[in-house]
């Protein structure tokens, strides 16, 4: 177990090399041609790209269709514009081993060129492959290329009461830990709660799996406080538990949604702790995805193979769920 | 039980002592662990604090070696590979990892009897797992070596070893340690928990521990445990029941259990007010709260936060029963999700239904009994029932059902959706059942979505090669390569008189992934690619030799073709073949992926006629069908395909216009590499039998114009279709031609 484990930091810029391979998920979501257009606009040396294609479900098959069609080709055209040479991989949305190969094959071609490295847009990837990431690129210190991560912000986020109508339509409940390691197993556990705006998502992976200790994190956008009331809303419940001590060993944490710094560090701070009383810890990952990376990277980091995850998996994603390309924010993994 | 080992035992395990400190007894007392039995209960009965109590005691018994099993680090990361997968067939990578589930559990029960059992006793199942005396005498090493290779398969996607596919079963290994563990004058048990946490496709390999032998094993389970699939107890212990039943909680309103909840909430150390009042309501409460001593717990522990709160004179035991009975209903909602359309109408219309036979029976709160007559009964609800016993939310009566998988018309709803929200109060609750009868018709349709409960099969891989003794050898060693992990279909799984249609219903509906042999050349393996193609499947095409390729049509040799005639060559080959069948088909796969049309898929329009080949005649063939076309709404496309060598797009645009014409005329001209050419593009044009035009299907036709002279100019896989038309040189085929262009309406 690492003391100071990598961490996930801020950057304002994307990666200036010589030879870079994006990798990125076609989705519904018009935000996941966000990196790839300021890649563009820049004129980045991408050699090569993999466009990731989850056979998932999001509203009505003809628009959901049409909607990744155009991305599909949007993500084409710029990049192969660059020179790059762009490959569709069809993957399993929820087999962290398929992320996993796809970073493995990534990283073997680019070799060990200083200037080369990796372009992971984490968008719209799923929440488990952004944990299979996070556990790929903790567990390669020094065996990998440097990976930077773009996470595109939307233009804004559908209603906050479309959750009502998706109510209760999650097909299987995965708990599984990040790394396969069953001697490292541990009867005790403690929860990082990153909250999101599903509710009743949330509700139900910590009934799954429910931690004696928890870190409940709720992610602030100072920006858009609209964003703040949404998640308080959909979270009403776990928030008033915590607060009214109705869950004693749990702790509420607010936190902006782009200090990842900040994040790190109660992560860490709450993880050394369970690993010093012997507990494993479980992730409940459904806030931002840089705020699940980085909570990752870290608790993995430290606690290694004692990290779980419980997630949820949705029959049908929400094709309204965001609108537009917001700002594009870099991170690198140091 | 040796000092030694006591020690052992006691140093590294404190939470089955502890168990053993808070443990207060069931009224249906510990199982008996001389026989093999499951020991099932709903969420929150206590089968774990039971099974640890019973293994802390079981300690002290000196003919005994208990081992209380945890399986869930040894099998989530599997379960979780396998999360969310619906398909119908199990691809090789799900075998994989079932047979990786197998290998796992077997290392759970070799970890813990190393370490409770010693070395001694470990020793016969460390070498039948593949180890040697060096293994045995670094067992941490060795199981962590063991943990490695598993990492590798499970987590980074790597192929299964071959030594891990000839691994024992489970049983096979649990029984050489058994017979290990009775010869050092004990009798192994195995207490094993959480079985409700695998999938149906890993149940088979624990419940497989319920046979026979020289060991004992109790199961604790919730019923159904695999919901919303069945089962399978019967096919994995081979049906003897050489097990016992233990229900925990199978009727709650009786003395004894009320006796227990008393004794339960007597050691909770709760505040004086909380235990008085719980003592005194326990009719009430263990009949509200079913078997779930969870919930009393929580329900206890909600009343002493409201009692010691700001406001205790406001606490209310109504308000804080309904608190944690809503809080179950959320969570059930949310799992029984998966079965039906809208979970929480579902249940507020059940919760209306039982309201509404008490009051009509002139009661209060209280328990319901439903009754589902008439209609398909399991055929429409078994997802459902299982799903809903599984969570506690239908208790099946009798509740004893000596089955695991509790279905049955009659059951008593849970008193959480009897019991809140429609009575303000719980005044005048009574403990008395109250039947009512719902029709299964109306149930259904409240459910709604109602998935198929899908029996996985193995993933089908179609194998297209020339009739001969190279044939043979190929299936045979491509055979014994895929290990089970695929099944192998050719021409021979295919028999019948229309032998045509039946070849074409296997690759479509059967198979997932086609291995296309070119070696030698037969026609009728290019119309089965072309069929491939037509279903979009992936085909995987091979040859004997790699310096075959050279030899094979100039427009294939664009495309990746596999050698296999060497043993790496092979290796790669079926490396390809599984792949194939792990991952989706790609766009490309399924020759959809066209840059210059961004069309996501080619539909059959109508009035569209096709003609492609080759020959003197082509032109008068297509100038027939033009003069009949003109002037009506029927468009003529023409592909010649004459310099099929020099143009590499052509094989993409017959695709695309095998997939839209609505009839297909292929003219064979003797060339063997353009007539191959056109057998593809038929086979495509051959998967479809139908299109639609005006919401009405019609049937599409193939004519097939032979310009050689020879019959077996033209495959036998088109000219077999009941529908294929056959006609010899322009005498016949200009005719056929104008008839095409004609039929189908005049432009307004």
């Amino acid at each position: 177990m690492n003391k100071f484990p990598l961490s996930l930091q801020a950057v304002s810029e994307p990666p200036d090399l010589e030879k870079a391979v994006w990798i990125g998920a076609v989705s519904f979501e018009e935000r996941c041609i966000g990196s790839v257009r300021q890649i563009a606009r820049r004129s980045l040396n991408v050699t090569r790209a993999v466009a990731l294609d989850y056979p998932t479900k999001a509203g009505r098959v003809v628009e959901d269709v049409a909607k990744r069609r155009v991305h599909r080709q949007v993500i084409s055209d710029q990049l192969s514009g660059l020179g790059a040479s762009v490959a569709t991989e069809v993957i399993r949305p929820y087999r962290m081993s398929d992320m996993r190969r796809i970073l493995d094959d990534a990283s073997s071609k680019l070799g060990r060129d200083p200037y080369s490295g990796l372009v992971l847009d984490i968008t719209c990837l799923t929440k488990v492959h952004a944990l299979a990431a996070a556990s790929w690129v903790v567990g390669r210190p020094t065996r990998r290329p440097p990976i930077w991560f773009a996470y595109a912000l939307p233009g804004q986020y559908g209603s906050p009461s479309r959750h009502n109508r998706s109510l209760g339509q999650w097909l299987d409940v995965a708990v599984a830990p990040c790394e396969f390691e069953p001697m490292e197993y541990s009867d005790k556990t403690a929860g990082i709660v990153l909250l999101g705006h599903e509710g009743s998502r949330i509700r139900l992976a910590i009934s799954q799996c429910e931690p004696l200790e928890a870190l409940v994190i709720v992610p602030q956008t100072p920006g858009k406080p609209s964003l703040g009331v949404v998640a308080r809303t959909a979270n009403a419940v776990i928030v008033r538990d915590v607060r009214s001590g109705r869950r004693p060993g749990w702790e509420l944490t607010e936190l902006a949604a782009n200090d990842i710094n900040g994040l790190t560090r109660v992560v860490a701070k709450f993880c050394h702790r369970a690993v010093r009383e012997g507990r494993r810890i479980v992730l409940y990952p459904f806030g931002p995805k840089p705020m699940i990376l980085a909570a990752a990277m870290t608790a993995i980091g430290i606690a290694g193979a004692r990290v779980w995850y419980s997630y949820p998996i949705p029959r049908r994603y929400d094709l309204d769920y965001t609108a537009g390309v917001g700002p594009i924010k870099w991170f690198v993994a140091k | 039980m040796d000092a030694t080992m006591s020690l052992r035992l006691l140093a590294d395990d404190y939470e089955l002592q502890e168990a053993d400190r808070i443990y207060r007894p069931h009224p249906e007392g510990f199982p008996d662990v001389r026989q093999n039995c499951l020991l099932i209960g709903y969420p929150g009965v206590g089968k774990t604090l039971l099974l640890k109590t019973l293994c802390y005691r079981l300690r002290s018994d000196q003919t005994l070696l208990p081992l209380y099993l945890r399986i869930e680090p040894w099998i989530a990361s599997i379960e979780g590979e396998m999360a969310g997968e619906s398909s119908q067939s199990r691809s090789p990578r799900e075998l994989e990892l079932s047979i990786c589930a197998q290998f796992s559990l077997a290392l759970c029960v070799l970890e813990r009897i190393y370490r409770y059992g010693g070395a001694d006793l470990a020793a016969p199942g460390v070498i039948a797992l593949g180890g040697n005396e060096e293994a045995i005498l670094d067992f941490d090493g060795w199981i962590r070596e063991q943990c490695r290779s598993l990492r590798l398969v499970v987590q980074h996607g790597q192929r299964l070893p071959k030594e891990l596919i000839g691994a024992p079963q489970l049983f096979a290994l649990v029984q050489t340690l058994g017979q290990a563990t009775r010869e050092s004058g004990r009798r192994l048990v195995l207490l094993i928990d959480q079985v409700d946490r695998t999938s149906a496709f890993h149940f088979g390999a624990l419940a497989s521990l319920l046979r026979r032998s020289d060991f004992s094993t109790i199961i604790a389970t919730r019923p159904c445990p695999c919901a919303p699939r069945p089962t399978p107890l019967l096919e994995a212990t081979g049906g003897g029941h050489d097990f016992s039943v233990h229900w925990l909680g199978a009727d709650v309103r009786t003395e004894p259990w009320r006796a227990l909840l008393k004794d339960i909430v007597s050691s909770a150390n709760l505040a004086e007010p909380v235990t008085t009042w719980v003592q005194n309501h326990l009719a009430n409460l263990s009949s509200l709260l079913g078997p779930s001593n969870r919930a009393l717990l929580a329900f206890c522990l909600e009343m002493q936060r409201q009692v010691e709160g700001p406001r205790p004179e406001r606490a209310s035991w109504a308000a804080a029963l309904r608190k944690v009975l809503t809080e179950q209903e959320s969570s059930a909602a949310t799992l029984l999700g998966a079965v039906c359309g809208q979970p929480r109408s579902v249940l507020d219309k059940l919760r209306r239904h039982a309201v509404d036979a008490r009051r009509s029976a002139g009661r209060g709160p209280g328990p319901v009994c439903l009754h589902l007559r008439g209609g398909d009964l399991f055929g429409q609800f078994e997802p459902f029932l299982r799903v809903a016993a599984r969570e506690g939310l239908f208790l099946p009566v009798p509740r004893d059902h000596h089955a695991l998988d509790v279905l049955t018309s009659d059951y008593e709803l849970s008193p959480l959706l009897a019991a809140t929200k429609e009575y303000p109060t719980l005044e005048g609750f009574d403990d008395e059942m109250v039947d009512t009868d719902l029709d299964a018709n109306v149930f259904s349709g409240w459910i709604r979505y109602n998935p198929r409960v899908i029996t996985p099969k193995v993933a089908a891989v179609w194998l297209s090669v020339k009739e001969g003794r190279v044939g043979t050898e190929f299936r045979r060693t491509l055979e014994d390569q895929l290990l089970g992990r695929a099944n192998l279909r050719t021409a021979k799984d295919s028999k019948g008189p229309a032998f045509a249609s039946a070849i074409r219903d296997v690759i479509r509906k059967e198979s997932h992934v086609s291995v296309i042999d070119l070696t030698g050349f037969s026609i009728e393996v290019y119309v089965e690619f072309g069929i491939t193609i037509g279903a979009k499947h992936s085909a995987i095409l091979t040859i004997e030799e790699a310096n075959d390729i050279s030899r094979c049509p100039e427009w294939l040799t664009k495309l990746q073709i596999y050698p296999h005639g060497t043993d790496d060559e092979m290796a790669v080959l079926v490396a390809k073949v599984l792949d194939g069948l792990d991952q989706g088909v790609s766009r490309v796969a399924r020759w959809i992926d066209d840059p210059r049309n961004e069309k996501i898929d080619f539909q059959v329009e109508p009035d569209v006629v096709a003609i492609i080949g080759y020959g003197d005649n082509f032109a008068q063939f297509v100038a027939a069908a033009r003069r009949t076309a003109y002037g009506r709404s029927v468009k003529v496309h023409e592909l010649p395909v004459l310099d099929a060598d020099k143009k590499p797009g052509l094989l993409y645009e017959g695709i695309v216009l095998a997939r839209q014409a609505s009839h297909l005329t292929l003219i064979f001209g003797g060339s063997q590499s353009h007539d191959a050419l056109l057998s593809v593009i038929g086979g495509v044009f051959a998967a479809e039998d139908q299109g639609t035009r005006s919401g009405k299907k019609f049937r599409r036709r193939l004519v097939l114009i032979n310009e050689t002279g020879r019959k077996e100019a033209i495959p036998k896989m088109l000219s077999g279709r009941p529908d294929a038309e056959v006609a010899k040189g322009t005498a016949e085929g200009v005719p056929i031609m104008a008839e095409l262009a004609s039929g189908f309406g005049v432009r307004p």
